[in-house]
């Protein structure tokens, strides 16, 4: 049984008449500390597993566990307490509070939690000291995903899930974020899920999970990850 | 417009129901609060004409100083109108029944008991049918007013002196029913009158036959012209004006003619009686010159009687004179015989002695002869002796015989002259008598021609008086007892309306704008989608303009119906409690219904004009683009590191969004402001108009009650009035209370002139309180001078030391300067000592009013059963039964109040409602964000609400603050010209007030708890806003 354990995990949406089966059975396992890398065509469900892995949305069949703990059973509150601790989001569009400076936006997340980095080692992490004050509005894209980074990782979660973190960032910054997350999953044996549409960038992962159709395709385990440095797309 | 535009338009209310909903419930609310209060005046002056239209309301009302007689009646019935007259009789009389005394109004029942105007209902019983049975109009005060059918009652005339057989055939009558008169559509009043206290209890109706009087003393006249006018309009007023000059020329006529005869008659009289003192002027003379003739002739006869008397006088005088002589010839006769007898016995003797010597010398013989000789000589003697004794005899009788023959005479003559005296007295008196006479009768004489002088000039006066008459009284409707106080109570509720629901509506319009305008900018991808795919800008307007118009529209239709019938139906259920006025009816006002719909349905086709143009403007392209959110900023809080470095990180937050959002915090502060400043002034409104009889019986009448008395009482009476008062501790005071008019830009404000004497003055200040309310000023008659109540000083607009203009009569005016304001809440007054009020009006005051103290609430029915059989009491009131007579009124406006709570209340509700509704749609990915950051449902709902929170408080401050202002001004407005309703507004109404608020925005919240539990993170995140 590995850190995280999917099996046959359904997750179906009704809309009137049709329904659509966005999980249709997924088996997968990541280790700790691993960082996994879901990929697949759009549609194909890997924001829908994301969803249920950080306990923002609950599978309709299989079941899921994380750390020994059956989230598919967890209760409301539980869930909210799974995700309060155990979880951070990196999200395509950061999803930062645009009523809060960068500092702030991290102490949001940091506030609730048990145990957690202080707002400015996470933000000198990130390497945003400097921009600590500012206003995400006053940020770039680059700049406000690290802060939604930092925002993720300020409460020590268990699991970092990133979904499409690099989407709307050019190439260099988004190469940068990719560096930020290796580096995190190395150094804090966070482990880390990624979902791309971007194949290219799976060899940094220490575990490549391909979806199609709502199913697992593929599944396949890298000995020795490519440095995020030497990946290009 | 095409298919594609309308479907998507139904899509888009299906799919927003609940803004869709919530813009048709704030124009609903607002509209409805609006139109609703805005036509309860009208429902209420449409129920009132319909209930007078019904039973025949007449619209004028005339009494003459002279009565009416048929051919007064003839000429109203010639007046050039349709018309219905009903004349008819009424006397002002008391009422007994058992102990109790009333004074009530008697009037007639026509024949048949069928009224041509003033039509009567029946409430209990039936009508009479026989002459002596009678109803009474349903004010009756006794609590027993179910048993008083079946009981008998005895009328009194209300003059001390008058007969009540000289007004009615019968005095006593048996009451059959209870009624309800259209004349008296208040509660309230009966009307004055100058009997008893000068109020009327109620009306007596009683069948028509009773009457004995030879005039109809009041007439009623309908107009058929002025049914088609609403009561209480400027419409009706103005032809009933019209009406009313062709009546006060008609009656002026009337009276002029009546004046004609009774100075044809007066003339008459006095003629008569000039002729008459001319005939008493004649007699007179002729008497005293009768008396005047007897006199003189009476006096001649006496001179006549006077002479003979005279001569008479002279013939005894002589006849005397005679008989002296005679009897000083027989006195000296006697005398020379005596002496000559008295010689002739000395010789005698001499002889007799010679004769002796010469008998001793020559004997007797030789003497013989000598002897012989000397007897001779004595008998001679003797004889001689009896000669003259008999000559004396016979000449005393001859003398006494001619005295005899002189006495009668003499006694005569003495009887005449003694009657002649008398005589003279007589004459003598009878000429003084005569001059008395003379003076008494001129006298007399000049009193009578004063007499006529006095009634000339009486007659002139009169004349002048008579032409100075002004004809008929002629009262309208507003002169009817309650009539026009309904009309105020409509206005004033009018008033309310005026101020009230547009504040309501400015409200609900300002929350619709927001709620449109979110709907626009939510929408703008969706415009951009149309406008690229060639829809006209129009046809885009359309459909948000269908969108919120339609919901606004329904809305306002909704509110309309609604309103109109409700609204009004609860005032006019208030007002019933004062008013017998059994019609409600709740007319749509379609012209109001129109301008409330166009108003709402434009105010909103405006905002979404508005809204809407802004993204218009914009190009397709950059329209889809999402809109960049809100910039986060920082907010001047921040600058001050003292405060801000000690807010929680919550508090930050919260600060931070509240600035973030200017717009939203205003509406939402501007919303809750309104409605706590609404229910505020429901509350103070509330609590005022409680304070009126609390502060009006608790702190202003400080006397325990008042009785009336008979102005003219004496100090004898007085002392056993006060004797009585004693018995229970109490003390009087005397006061007058004089109704009195003063002026103001041609308006007549009604107060009463009181006055005490200036010793009683500084004792007056314990029974009343003569205190500032403002400046906590205390004053004293004595010292302050004319002290005037503060609602009378600010009708008059007039400050200590300014004047008040009081007018007697239309030329002579009193200007009083005021010494001071005193607090009062219940009619007004100016009150002053004796000395200022001589010294102004020129006359001693009559005082008919004795206010007491001291008395025991329990002994309040002993003494009054005791002051009943003074005479000269006429009434008394006591403070203790006084107090509840307010309770209507409070229960009347508890409704209006509950009203303005509970509409003030749901429009909190909705605002709140609406503005949080849209501050969570606005910020459902940051609402999302920290539900996926782990925050607890809690926590998520403090990060919305805690600025909520904050909102409300600071709505709530500034809607308490300028609750002060609104409610004064409602308070103002909603208050009667004889009242001033409590200034003050209970701590307990702020605290209400607050708290319904801060109830209604937690309600708000755990109602937006589900909401925000419900909303879906993966949902909110994925999509690109
Ligand atoms: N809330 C929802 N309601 C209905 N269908 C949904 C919902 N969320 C996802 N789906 C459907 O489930 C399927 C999987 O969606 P999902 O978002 O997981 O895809 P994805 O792999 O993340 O695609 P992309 O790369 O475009 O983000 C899709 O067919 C989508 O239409
Ligand atoms: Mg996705």
């Amino acid at each position: 049984m590995g850190f995280i354990t999917l099996s046959d995990v359904r997750k179906t949406y009704k809309m009137g008449e049709v329904s659509i089966n966005a999980a249709d059975g997924i088996n997968f396992q990541i280790e700790k500390g691993e960082l996994a890398m879901i990929l697949g065509p759009s549609g194909s469900g890997k924001t829908t597993v994301l969803n249920l892995l950080g306990g923002i949305d609950v599978n309709d069949g299989g079941s899921i566990t994380v750390d020994g703990a059956n989230i598919s059973e967890f209760s409301r509150r539980e869930m909210i307490t799974y995700r309060r601790h155990d979880v951070g989001f990196v999200f395509q569009f950061y999803n930062l509070v645009q009523n809060l400076t960068a500092k702030e936006n991290v102490e949001l997340a940091a506030q609730t939690s048990r145990d957690y980095i202080p707002a400015d080692e996470i933000l000198e992490q990130v390497g945003l000291s400097d921009r600590a004050g500012n206003f995400p509005s006053q940020l770039s894209g680059g700049e406000q995903q690290r802060v939604a980074i930092a925002r993720a990782l300020a409460k020590k979660p268990k699991l970092l899930l990133c979904d499409e973190p690099t989407g709307a960032l050019d190439y260099d910054t988004g190469k940068m974020i990719l560096q930020l997350l290796w580096d995190t999953c190395k150094k804090a044996q966070t482990t880390i899920i990624i979902v791309t549409h971007n194949s290219a960038i799976a060899p940094m992962a220490d575990r490549v999970i391909k979806l199609k159709n709502s199913k697992v395709s593929r599944e396949l385990i890298n000995q020795r990850p490519t440095p995020v440095s030497e990946i290009e797309w | 417009m095409n298919k594609t535009i309308w479907k998507n338009t139904f899509r888009e209310i299906k799919s927003s129901l609940s803004r869709y909903l919530s813009i048709f419930a704030i124009t609903a609310l607002g509209v409805g609060f609006f139109a609703g209060i805005t036509a309860s005046p009208y429902s209420m002056r449409y129920s009132a004409d319909n209930y007078y239209e019904r039973l025949n309301l007449a619209d004028f009302r005339l009494v003459s100083i002279f009565g009416f007689d048929q051919d007064d009646v003839q000429s109203i019935k010639e007046l050039n109108f349709d018309k219905i007259i009903y004349p008819a009789y009424y006397c002002d009389m008391f009422l007994h029944r058992g102990e109790q005394e009333d004074t009530v109004r008697v009037m007639s029942l026509p024949d048949g008991n069928d009224f041509p105007l003033n039509k009567i209902e029946i409430v209990a019983g039936r009508l009479p049918e026989n002459p002596n049975e009678c109803i009474v109009d349903m004010r009756w005060y006794s609590p027993d007013r179910d048993t008083i059918i079946g009981e008998t009652i005895t009328l009194s005339h209300g003059s001390k002196d008058g007969d009540v057989y000289d007004v009615l055939a019968n005095d006593t009558y048996t009451i059959v029913g209870i009624i309800r008169t259209v004349l008296f559509p208040s509660d309230d009043t009966r009307g004055h009158t100058n009997i008893g206290a000068g109020v009327i209890s109620y009306a007596v109706f009683i069948p028509e036959v009773n009457f004995t009087l030879d005039k109809y003393t009041e007439i009623f006249v309908l107009f058929d012209e002025l049914r088609e006018y609403l009561s209480y309009t400027d419409d009706y007023t103005n032809a009933a004006e019209l009406i009313e000059e062709h009546l006060d020329e008609l009656g002026k006529q009337r009276i002029a003619g009546h004046v004609d005869d009774i100075i044809e008659e007066a003339y008459d009289e006095l003629n008569k009686a000039e002729q008459e003192l001319a005939d008493a002027k004649k007699e007179v003379e002729e008497e005293l010159n009768d008396a005047k003739r007897e006199l003189d002739e009476g006096k001649q006869e006496l001179d006549k009687a006077k002479e003979l008397l005279d001569e008479a006088w002279i013939e005894i005088e002589q006849g005397w004179e005679a008989l002296y002589k005679a009897q000083a010839e027989y006195s000296s006769e006697i005398r020379n015989g005596e002496w000559e007898l008295i010689f002739n016995r000395e010789e005698m003797v001499q002889a007799e002695l010679e004769y002796e010597a010469a008998v001793m010398m020559f004997g007797e013989e030789m003497l013989f002869q000598t002897r012989m000789e000397l007897d001779y000589g004595w008998a001679m003697l003797l004889q001689g002796e009896e000669a003259l004794e008999a000559a004396r005899v016979e000449g005393r009788r001859e003398l006494d015989n001619a005295s005899a023959l002189l006495d009668e005479p003499m006694t005569e003559l003495k009887e005449g002259i003694l009657e002649y005296e008398q005589g003279l007295a007589d004459y003598e008196q009878g000429l003084l008598d005569y001059a008395e006479g003379e003076r008494e009768a001129r006298e007399k004489l000049a009193e009578a021609d004063e007499e006529i002088a006095q009634a000339h000039a009486d007659l002139a006066k009169l004349i002048d008086d008579l032409n100075d008459l002004p004809g008929w009284f002629i009262f309208n409707r507003d002169g009817f007892p309650g009539y026009s106080e309904y009309g105020e109570n409509a206005d004033r509720v009018a008033s309310i309306a005026r101020a009230f629901p547009l504040f309501f509506l400015i409200v609900a319009a300002l929350v619709c704008s927001t709620t449109v305008s979110r709907m626009v900018e939510e929408n703008r991808v969706q415009v951009g989608l149309f406008k690229a795919l060639g829809y006209s800008s129009s046809t885009i307007i359309f459909k948000y303009m269908f969108y919120a118009v339609s919901a606004a529209v329904l809305g306002s239709i909704f509110g309309i119906l609604v309103g109109m019938k409700l609204f009004p139906y609860v005032i006019l259920y208030a007002y019933q409690m004062m008013y017998n006025i059994p019609d409600m009816l709740m007319p749509y006002d379609l012209r109001l219904a129109i301008i409330s719909l166009t108003a709402s349905g434009g105010l909103i086709a405006a905002v979404v004009y508005i809204s809407i143009r802004k993204e218009l403007s914009e190009r397709p392209a950059q329209l889809m683009r999402p809109k960049a959110p809100k910039k986060g900023k920082r907010v001047f809080l921040e600058k001050i590191g003292f405060v801000w470095n000690r807010l929680s990180f919550s508090s930050k937050v919260t600060v931070r969004n509240i600035f973030r959002y200017k717009r939203r915090m205003l509406m939402t502060v501007i919303g809750i402001a309104g409605c706590t400043a609404l229910m505020l002034t429901g509350f103070a409104l509330r609590n005022s108009v409680g304070d009126i009889a609390e502060l009006q019986f608790k702190k202003i009448i400080l006397n325990d009650g008042w009785t009336y008395i008979d102005h003219e009482m004496n100090n004898e009476d007085k002392a056993r009035l006060e004797a009585v008062f004693s018995e229970y501790g109490g003390e009087l005071i005397y006061a007058m209370e004089k109704m009195m008019v003063c002026e103001k830009d041609n308006q007549h404000i009604k107060f009463i002139m009181a006055v005490v004497k200036d010793e009683q003055a500084d004792k007056f200040g314990e029974y009343f309180t003569f205190t500032n309310r403002l400046t906590g000023e205390e004053y004293s008659l004595n010292e302050n001078g004319a002290i005037i109540t503060e609602k009378l000083a600010k009708l008059l607009d007039i400050d200590v030391g300014g004047e008040a203009v009081i007018s007697r009569s239309e030329t002579e005016k009193v200007r009083v300067i005021i010494g001071g304001i005193t607090e009062n809440y219940t009619m007004h007054y100016i009150r002053m000592t004796e000395s200022k009020y001589y010294e102004l009006f020129g006359e001693m005051p009559e005082y008919g009013v004795a206010f007491f103290n001291g008395v025991a609430v329990e002994d309040n029915d002993e003494l009054a059963a005791r002051l009943l059989n003074e005479e000269l009491v006429f009434g008394t009131v006591f403070m203790s039964d006084f107090a509840g007579g307010f309770d209507d009124m409070i229960n009347m406006l508890n409704l209006v109040i509950i009203i303005l709570v509970s509409a003030a209340g749901t429009l909190s509700l909705i605002v709140l409602y609406n503005l949080t509704n849209i501050n969570i749609c606005e910020r459902i990915r940051e609402i999302a964000t920290l539900k996926v950051l782990g925050f607890y449902d809690v926590e998520v709902d403090m990060y919305i609400f805690r600025e909520n929170a904050l909102l409300t408080l600071m709505g709530t401050g500034f809607g308490l603050f300028g609750g002060i202002y609104l409610s004064r001004f409602i308070i103002q407005t909603a208050e009667v010209n004889d009242v001033m309703f409590g200034r003050e507004i209970h701590p307990l109404s702020f605290i209400l007030a607050a708290l319904v608020t801060i109830a209604f925005s937690t309600m708000v919240s755990a109602f937006m708890h589900f909401y925000l539990k419900k909303v879906n993170m993966a949902e909110s995140l994925k999509s690109i806003d």
